[in-house]
């Protein structure tokens, strides 16, 4: 009995201990998305319709040259990706670091005023987004009743391309604004008063102290939020699908719904494949970017 | 002391003003949510006036038909979206505590790549990983079950349960473990008797958190099961498809989605931005 002791503390200490205890986590993070995205890789050379007879072939970079040269859908999706990206990073970046400021300028009531202000984060996409369709109907929707009110004409909004795109915009900036509030509200907190006061002292106004002090501690927080939200952005599902799937034509598709119909409906694997590739690529690519720019910061 | 913490304020003004653009944020945040749930409770004449009525007699019909046991009950979807999102939390917190364990307490080679690794594997776009999983899922028959999604999502979220709970982790203190070592319990012991249970809190937070993320999750569900598993959201989803649009059983089936994240929102606001900012902040 006694004997067991020093080697139990041992078996504790042994190195074999932290990577069984990994061990499960990893393992499916590599059977269910690891070895997935490689398998892609491979798929995305091949010619291959479900229902087609053919068996599948190797074509090489046949399908990424298709996507890129002579197909329309991926064009359309590509630019409405984009644009909708930068629109709603810069709106929640904007709107974002205002309620931050706001919140933590509070005094009191700032953590229910912040759950409260959280919720669009926490509910499900696809509840909020059937409000917001709710909101923009042409003859039930409130903002179309305000429009009506203040005499303007009403907008089909999730009918045509240009309001629709508006539409999901505005959903997708009202559900994910908190997101950026939250981090940028933790990395407000976390700055020392003392900063603050010595620019207090040293007779700084407000615009100074924001721009000169504030701002730039910030960044860092900052640019993290950003990069998780750019990252969402190109995952973005629910909110399109809920509002238009992707209409008017392929107008407001993001990249996830072109895939699903590449393959649920066209049963094309190959070209889904390639599509999920580039995806994966931009993603990557764009966390790199910011994690450049967040180490920039922080050493300068 | 008041007037001088706002004016060492990082450069906003906390007057009325800003006061009263908090309570615009707030209303902006909460409107689409309280409209969803005024909807499900008017009848449809009550929906279709114009202007739109905001007080009206509440009409739980609607509630009626999803939740009681006739043709259209969505009692089936409901059980199929807690079962799913039950187990999920099962298995990713076991998964993800033993690994946030890891993390926390130990130093090995590789340690802060693996973390890192870990957490990289949440910024990539799950949707790229559709195709083959479904060609893998087919191959194995195992779609529209289940466990085709509990297995997904446990996936999904465990470098979120992972990075959450090694911040619980990380603030228990060591020694507690270390005489426990010495009294003679082993790693799994020191793990199960002394460690999560000085981390429940932490443990049931991140529980309800990956209960949310999965009982909320619609793409997964809506590409991977058709007949016999259909969650609740991806049942919301079809009553859009169908020719005519009833908006108060669908706004019903929303209020019921929301349900959960929104009586867990108030309950758990202490553990809330610590969540959602899990693997952001440092």
């Amino acid at each position: 009995m006694k004997n067991s002791r020093p080697f139990n503390f041992l078996l504790l200490k042994k190195k074999l201990t932290p990577y069984l205890l990994l061990s499960p986590a990893f393992l499916l993070l590599i059977v269910i998305l690891v070895y997935p995205l490689i398998y892609n890789f491979y798929l995305s050379f091949l010619k291959w319709r479900l229902t087609s007879p053919v068996p599948s072939k190797f074509v090489g970079f046949e399908n990424y040259v298709n996507l890129f040269l002579y197909d329309p859908d991926f064009l359309d999706v590509s630019k409405f990706s984009l644009g909708f990206t930068i629109v709603t990073i810069f709106m929640e970046f904007i709107i974002g670091l205002f309620s931050a400021l706001l919140l933590y300028g509070l005094v009191r009531g700032r953590r229910l005023m912040t759950s409260f202000l959280l919720t669009p984060y926490m509910v499900a996409p696809i509840a909020v987004g059937l409000g917001w369709r709710l909101m923009w109907d042409r003859d039930l929707g409130l903002v179309n009743f305000f429009l009506v009110f203040i005499g303007l004409d009403k907008i089909n909004w999730l009918a045509e391309s240009m309001p629709a795109f508006w539409a999901i915009v505005i959903s997708e900036v009202w559900r994910s604004t908190p997101f950026v509030t939250m981090i940028l509200l933790a990395g407000l907190t976390s700055l020392s008063n003392e900063i603050f006061e010595a620019a207090h002292i040293d007779g700084a106004n407000r615009w100074q102290t924001f721009w000169k002090i504030t701002f730039p501690l910030i960044l860092p927080p900052l640019a993290v939020s950003l990069m998780f939200q750019t990252i969402f952005k190109l995952r973005v599902f629910d909110i399109p699908f809920i509002l238009t799937e992707g209409g008017p034509g392929t107008s407001t598709m993001p990249y996830g719904m072109l895939i699903h119909r590449t393959y649920f409906k066209y049963f094309d694997v190959g070209k889904a494949a390639a599509i999920s590739v580039v995806l994966l690529f931009i993603g990557i690519v764009v966390a790199m970017i910011y994690v450049k720019i967040s180490k920039m910061k922080q050493t300068s | 002391m008041k007037s001088i913490s706002q004016n060492i304020s990082p450069g906003i003004p906390t007057n009325s003003v800003s006061k009263g653009i908090v309570m615009i944020l707030l209303v902006f945040s909460l409107l689409p949510i309280i409209w969803i749930i005024l909807t499900s409770i008017k009848s449809e004449q009550a929906i279709f006036s114009i202007p739109p009525k905001v007080f009206v007699a509440p009409d739980f019909s609607a509630y009626k038909i999803f939740l009681g046991l006739g043709n259209n009950s969505a009692i089936p979807f409901i059980w199929n979206s807690l079962f799913i999102a039950a187990m999920t939390t099962f298995l990713t917190v076991i998964v993800s505590s033993l690994a946030a364990y890891a993390f926390s307490r130990y130093r090995f080679k590789w340690s802060n790549h693996l973390l890192i690794l870990m957490l990289a594997t949440r910024l990539l776009p799950p949707v790229t990983a559709v195709v083959p999983l479904y060609l893998m899922f087919r191959y194995l028959d195992l779609l529209d079950t289940k466990f085709v999604l509990i297995i997904i999502y446990t996936a999904v979220e465990i470098p979120f349960a992972t990075w959450l709970m090694k911040a619980f982790f990380d603030g228990i203190p060591r020694e507690l473990e270390e005489s426990a070592a010495l009294d003679g319990c082993n790693a799994l012991q020191i793990i199960y008797k002394i460690t999560m249970p000085l981390a429940s809190p932490g443990i049931a937070a991140t529980s309800i958190f990956v209960f949310i993320l999965a009982w909320n999750e619609f793409m997964f569900a809506f590409m991977f099961t058709s007949i016999n598993v259909r969650t609740i959201p991806v049942r919301l989803a079809e009553t859009i498809g169908e020719m005519q649009v009833y908006w108060q059983e669908m706004a019903t089936l929303a209020t019921v989605i929301m349900l959960p994240a929104l009586i867990i929102g108030f309950f758990m606001q202490k553990y809330l931005v610590r969540a959602i900012t899990a693997g952001s902040v440092k």
